[in-house]
Order: structure tokens, then C-alpha cells, then sequence
């Protein structure tokens, strides 16, 4: 249930854009698309919405083909505008409220409820183009809204945002996935994706390599994260002796002194609080599964140096759905 | 409602509401009604008939001929004003008349005065040597009736090469309007899709309607919506002229000869015809167009060749005008390219065959068809990629 991508291709001439993605989405989720620039995130995202065609792959949402599937049940916040310039705010959100199947009364309706809820109200007359980009975000936000789509899908949403409004759209998002929707979402910012999303997608090179729920990626990450902060006094010398005894070398080392270290998750076993007792009086001390960002980072370096076998997929058996 | 009708209204509401349609609206009512009213002064300049004097001895002599000249002048409706009074020294021509007594009829000469122009004078010529030959004939004996029958003119009617028995300067004169208002309205309302399609396109407002409408819906919503606001447009103008044409009295005389009765709800079905062919032939190359253009500096690079297209037509239909039977105008007036305007001419001008008329409008629709196909892969391809513009991106097979 839910939607499912299953070896998705897509060129642009001559190059791939998209090579045998795949993507599972239960319904009523948050699920993030995480990737670099360009791995393909924003073209997935258009062919499941059926904007662009796509070469090979098989794309069903709650196990119907893509093409049974009425368009109203999708809707989509792209990256950044999305609104007719010249239009008023509330008129905006009727047209679309009405375009994606509402009654004009209903739409007007829910175009107030969202204008209220979005803390909108006093821009309720301005044109899109009036309108600051953080207000403009939140309009595009609304105007997906409006109908109560089942999939949602945003292209960045937090872009543009301050932090008060990021915390209202967290909120939006959540009610949204509890009133029945799913929501697709990329982002660049893993600290809002860590905190939305149950499930991510790692696209690179423009397939996925990594995909689950945000724990178990962390979990079953290759690598910990081994965190140790000396007191200060003979903090220098401590660490010092403490990285040339095991070859370690700090990823970062953060305003307070303290510094973290890539292991292996085997080598997450050994007895580290001992080894890191031996050379100095600590103050913090952890052995952490790493975040999502240290796992991109990770992820993305090491797909960046693998060949990419684009000739191995063949251009034959395109399809148009 | 259904998408389709919800697109339309907004792409109809946006077209009226716009500050640029609402301005050559005015603009456009404003002229037609100024030049109405101005209509009667210039048509009194251009239509002052030309005076003449006479002039000479005997003063019998010279009153005779006043009288004569003013009489057949009139009789044949020639315009001309004989002075008799006032200012005679205003005179465009002046008749000099003088009989000696070895001559037998009257000596006139023609001096051309202020104003006068040398046809008016061929003219007076001709009516002079008519009077002189009628007075040769009275000399040698014809009874006043038979020189009346003799000099009675001959009924000779013109026929055009189509056997219409209408006259054909006021059709001409119409035609030239309608090809006007056909290659003025075509053009200005499919550079308004254009518009149209690259501000969405620029606004990435298409990307969100996509989502929820298909390509040739959303496209077929646009030159639709856009098609309309322009018949409005241009029933608001008309409406207008008519207005003024109630109003001012002046100006029906006018109107009335340019036959404006004879042109019956069947010709302007057909002008609207031609004008919705054309519009949607057009319509589908500009949307087409403006969904590969990413800046709008690369709008006037990518127009060029549509509009090259329609002026090439609009010159065959100027050359049409004047030799309709040519196997050019005929072949070209099947072209969809040129259809609007040369099958709208060959139409009026009555020189259209069957044939010709069958073909030309099956080859129109078929290429609407084709269009509307190519422009929505052109579309769909190009309305979410920016990238500067160049001919490539028109291809469908590109990818």
C-alpha cells in the first residue's frame, strides 16, 4: 500500500537522471528524500506527480497503476513559487481549492480555515507577488492543502522559512499525516528531516542507496560515532596520546573541546571508556550510532567514488505513463 | 466544475483583467470612435468636387455654355460645380469660350486654376468635345431627337471574372479591413498565449497545475481562454463603433458605401471562422514556443519564425487582393500557414473553388490536430526545463 517506485529510469538525452530507483512508502507517513544536488530527487518527485514521462520502472500508488490513479489525490509544493503572480492570496487558494475538486463554497471555506491557520490573515488581499518568501511558502503550503490531498509532495518546504514558521509547518505536516495524508519531502537540512520524517531515502548518483526508517539506518549504520571530551587542564597531551595509540583521527571537533571519531561498528564493542580513561581525566564520553547527517556525508563521498555503470541500462521499453 | 472549465475561466478572467487588455481595449475603442467621427471632415476633403468658370465673349455665348456644361455635368453625375457667382477667381479650371465669325462652332480652351488637376481637365475635355460635336451635328441638319437618341449613353455593364454582379470596390475595400483585423487580431492574441504560457512557466505555477490537469487539457484551457477574451475584445470595439455610428448621423452615409448592408451574418460567421482556424493554428505554435523559453529576452529570438510565417501571408494576400487567379495565391491559400487570410480573400473575392475551399479547411483542421499534438510534447518537455532557447527544443524527438 501506499506508493511504490520499482526501477525507475529516466534520460535526458544522452545522460540518466534517474537509474533503478527504488521507493516504498507506507501511507500515512512522513517520508524524506535525502540526496545532493542533482541526484535525481526533484525528478522523481515530477514523474510521480506525471509531469515528465519516464523510460523504465513501475510506479503504483495504493497498488494501482500511476495512470488509474485520479490526479486529484496528488498534490505538489514545488521548490520555490508555484503561485500566480498576479493573483490575491484567498483567490488563489478558491482556484485550486476548486481545481482539485472542492465546491467553490467548500474551497472558500477551507481557503479561510488555512488562511487562519497559517497565520496569513492579514495578506489575505495581497498578490503572490506582494508577498514575502516566507509568507509565499506558506501560501504554496496551503494551497496543496486546501483539498486534502492523499500524497503530498514538497520540494524543499523549509526553504525560505524562519524558525518560528519551520515549527508551524513541522506541526502542519504532522496534522496532515494524522488526517490521513502521506508526505514525500526533500530536504537539504537533516536536522528537520531527523525530526519529521519516520522514513528517508538516500538518493545518490540517481539511484537510491539507502532507505528505511531514520533508527534503523542509524542502527544499522557500518560506522558509530565515538564522542570524548578530556578536562581541560591536560586536555592537548590527552587527546593526543589518546588518537596516536589507536590511529584515530577526529571528523570534528566542537567549540567545547570535545571530539568525535569515526569507528567501525564492529570496533564499537571494545572496551573504549578504559582506553580513553587511560590518558586523561574525562568530562564526556559516548558511543553513539551517528546521525544522519555523519551518514550522508558518509554515503555520499563514497558513492561519488564509485564508476557509474551507465551503460549497463538500456534505453528500450519506454514508458510514457 | 470540471478542470477544463475552471482553467478556461481563470485563463479568460486573467486575459480581461489584465492592465495591458483593459488598456488597448480603451485605446482600440477610443481610435475606432475618433476616426468615425473624423470620417465625414476627411471624406469631405478627399470628395470636393472641382470647380470651373467660363469664360469668354459673346456673354450669350458664355451663359449658353454655363448652362450646357451644368447640364451634363449633372446628367452624368460628374463631380463638378459650375460657378455662375461669388468667387470665380476660386475656380480649379476656367473654360475659355470665344466664337469668331468664320468658325462654326465655339472655341474652347482650358486653363488649369488653383486646385486644378490636370484629370479633372481631361475630363472637362472630353465633355466639351461632346458639346462641340453636337453642335456640328445640329449645323448639318439632325433633328433635336435624333441628336437626343445619338447622344443618349449606352448601357455597358461591368462583370467580374466570377460573373458577380456587385460592384467590386466596396467588397475590396471590405476584404482589406478583414484581412487586417484577421492578421492583427491572429498575431496579437497568440503572442498573448505566448505570454501567457512563459509567465506560468516563469511563475512555476505550471508545475502545480500539472499535477493536477494533463498538458493538452492545460493547453487547450489556455488558447480557448485566451481565443475568447480576444472575441470579447474585439465585440467590444465593434459594439462601440456601431454606438457612434447610431449617434452621429454623419457618419451612415458613410458606413453605407461601403455596402455594410450587404454583408450578411453568413460572411461574418465566416470571418469568425477564419479567425478561430487562424488563432488556433498560431495559438498552438506561440504556446509551443513559449514553453521553451526560460528568459524573456529569448522571446524575441524565439518568435521570429511564426511571425516571418504570418507575414509572408499576409503579403501573398496583398498580392491576392489584386491578381486572385494566380496559381500561387491559389496554391498558397491551402497552406495552413496562410489559410486564414488567403482563403478568407479568395472566399469574398467569389473566386474560391470547391474544391479548393474542401481541401484547404481539411488541411487547416488536420494541421490544428498536429499542432495541438506537437505543441503539448513541446510542452510537457519544456515547461518544467529551463534552458536557453534554441531551435532544437521545438523537436519532439529530442529528449
Amino acid at each position: 500500500m501506499g506508493l511504490t517506485v520499482e526501477g525507475l529510469v529516466k534520460y535526458f538525452g544522452p545522460k540518466i537522471a534517474v537509474s533503478r530507483l527504488n521507493l516504498s512508502l507506507s501511507n500515512q507517513v512522513i517520508h524524506g528524500i535525502i540526496g545532493p544536488n542533482g541526484a535525481g530527487k526533484t525528478t522523481t518527485m515530477r514523474i510521480v506527480l506525471r509531469m515528465m514521462d519516464y523510460d523504465q520502472g513501475n510506479i503504483r500508488w495504493n497498488n494501482s497503476p500511476l495512470a488509474n490513479v485520479p490526479r486529484e489525490r496528488f498534490a505538489y509544493v514545488p521548490e520555490e513559487r508555484g503561485l500566480f503572480p498576479k493573483m490575491g492570496l484567498e483567490e488563489q487558494l478558491v482556484f485550486f481549492g476548486t481545481l482539485w475538486g472542492l465546491t467553490r463554497h467548500d474551497a472558500s471555506q477551507k481557503a479561510k480555515e488555512w488562511i487562519e491557520r497559517l497565520e496569513l490573515g492579514p495578506y489575505r488581499q495581497f498578490k503572490a507577488a506582494e508577498l514575502s518568501k516566507g509568507n509565499a511558502r506558506k501560501a504554496q503550503i496551503a494551497v496543496a492543502l486546501v483539498a486534502e490531498p492523499e500524497l503530498l509532495i514538497l520540494d524543499e518546504p523549509f526553504e525560505g522559512l524562519d524558525p518560528v514558521n519551520v515549527r508551524l509547518l513541522k506541526q502542519i505536516l504532522n496534522e496532515a499525516k494524522s488526517a490521513g495524508s502521506t508526505v514525500l519531502l526533500s530536504s537539504h537540512t537533516m536536522e528537520f528531516v531527523e525530526d519529521l520524517c519516520e522514513n528517508i531515502t538516500l538518493i545518490a548518483g540517481g539511484t537510491d542507496v539507502l532507505q528505511g526508517s531514520i533508527q534503523d539506518v542509524r542502527e544499522t549504520s557500518r560506522f558509530r560515532i565515538l564522542q570524548v571530551r578530556y578536562q581541560r587542564d591536560a586536555a592537548v597531551r590527552a587527546y593526543t596520546a589518546f588518537e596516536n595509540q589507536y590511529a584515530l583521527h577526529p571528523i570534528r571537533i566542537l567549540f567545547d573541546g570535545s571530539r568525535w571519531y569515526q569507528i567501525s561498528r564492529q570496533e564499537a564493542s571494545l572496551p573504549w571508556l578504559e582506553r580513553v580513561q587511560q590518558w586523561g581525566q574525562l568530562s564526556l564520553f559516548s558511543v553513539a550510532a551517528p546521525s544522519l547527517e555523519d551518514i550522508y556525508v558518509e554515503t555520499v563521498v563514497d558513492v561519488a567514488r564509485r564508476p557509474q555503470p551507465v551503460s549497463a541500462i538500456s534505453r528500450a521499453g519506454r514508458n510514457d505513463g | 466544475m470540471k478542470p477544463f472549465a475552471i482553467l478556461l475561466r481563470r485563463d479568460i478572467l486573467e486575459g480581461i483583467r489584465s492592465r495591458a487588455f483593459i488598456a488597448t481595449t480603451v485605446v482600440a475603442i477610443i481610435l475606432v470612435a475618433a476616426m468615425l467621427v473624423a470620417l465625414p471632415f476627411l471624406g469631405r476633403i478627399g470628395q470636393a468636387p472641382t470647380s470651373l468658370v467660363v469664360t469668354g465673349q459673346p456673354n450669350s455665348l458664355v451663359s449658353q455654355t454655363s448652362r450646357d456644361l451644368t447640364s451634363i455635368l449633372s446628367n452624368q453625375k460628374l463631380p463638378f460645380v459650375v460657378l455662375t457667382q461669388g468667387r470665380r477667381e476660386d475656380a480649379n479650371l476656367v473654360v475659355m469660350v470665344h466664337q469668331s465669325p468664320h468658325q462654326s462652332v465655339p472655341d474652347y480652351r482650358i486653363r488649369v486654376a488653383n486646385g486644378g488637376t490636370e484629370t479633372a481637365a481631361s475630363i472637362l475635355e472630353g465633355v466639351l468635345q461632346s458639346l462641340t460635336r453636337n453642335d456640328r451635328l445640329r449645323q448639318a441638319g439632325l433633328s433635336p431627337t435624333v441628336l437626343a437618341q445619338i447622344s443618349e449613353p449606352a448601357v455597358i455593364p461591368i462583370t467580374t471574372p466570377s460573373n458577380s454582379t456587385h460592384s467590386n470596390l466596396p467588397a475590396i475595400s471590405a476584404i482589406y479591413a478583414a484581412m487586417i483585423f484577421l492578421f492583427m487580431t491572429i498575431l496579437m492574441y497568440s503572442q498573448m498565449v505566448l505570454m501567457g504560457v512563459s509567465s506560468e512557466k516563469a511563475s512555476r505555477v505550471s508545475e502545480v497545475l500539472l499535477t493536477r490537469v494533463p498538458t493538452t487539457s492545460l493547453l487547450a484551457a489556455k488558447l480557448a481562454g485566451i481565443g475568447l477574451a480576444g472575441l470579447l475584445q474585439v465585440m467590444a470595439v465593434l459594439v462601440s463603433a456601431l454606438l457612434v455610428s447610431l449617434i452621429d448621423p454623419r457618419i451612415r452615409p458613410l458606413v453605407e458605401r461601403f455596402h455594410v448592408e450587404g454583408i450578411s451574418p453568413e460572411s461574418l460567421a465566416l470571418l469568425v471562422l477564419f479567425f478561430v482556424l487562424g488563432f488556433l493554428i498560431y495559438g498552438a505554435i506561440f504556446a509551443a514556443v513559449g514553453a521553451t523559453i526560460a528568459r524573456p529576452e529569448d522571446a524575441r529570438n524565439a518568435v521570429t519564425l511564426p511571425m516571418m510565417m504570418a507575414m509572408v501571408g499576409y503579403g501573398l494576400a496583398l498580392v491576392g487582393i489584386a491578381s486572385p487567379h494566380l496559381l500561387i495565391i491559389k496554391i498558397a491559400s491551402i497552406l495552413p500557414p496562410f489559410f486564414p487570410l488567403l482563403m478568407m480573400e479568395q472566399v469574398s473575392l467569389g473566386v474560391a473553388t470547391v474544391w479548393q475551399w474542401v481541401l484547404g479547411l481539411c488541411l487547416a483542421l488536420g494541421s490544428i490536430w498536429g499542432l495541438m499534438q506537437w505543441a503539448a510534447i513541446i510542452y510537457r518537455k519544456n515547461l518544467i526545463v529551463e534552458q536557453p532557447f534554441h531551435l532544437g527544443l521545438l523537436n519532439p524527438r529530442q529528449r
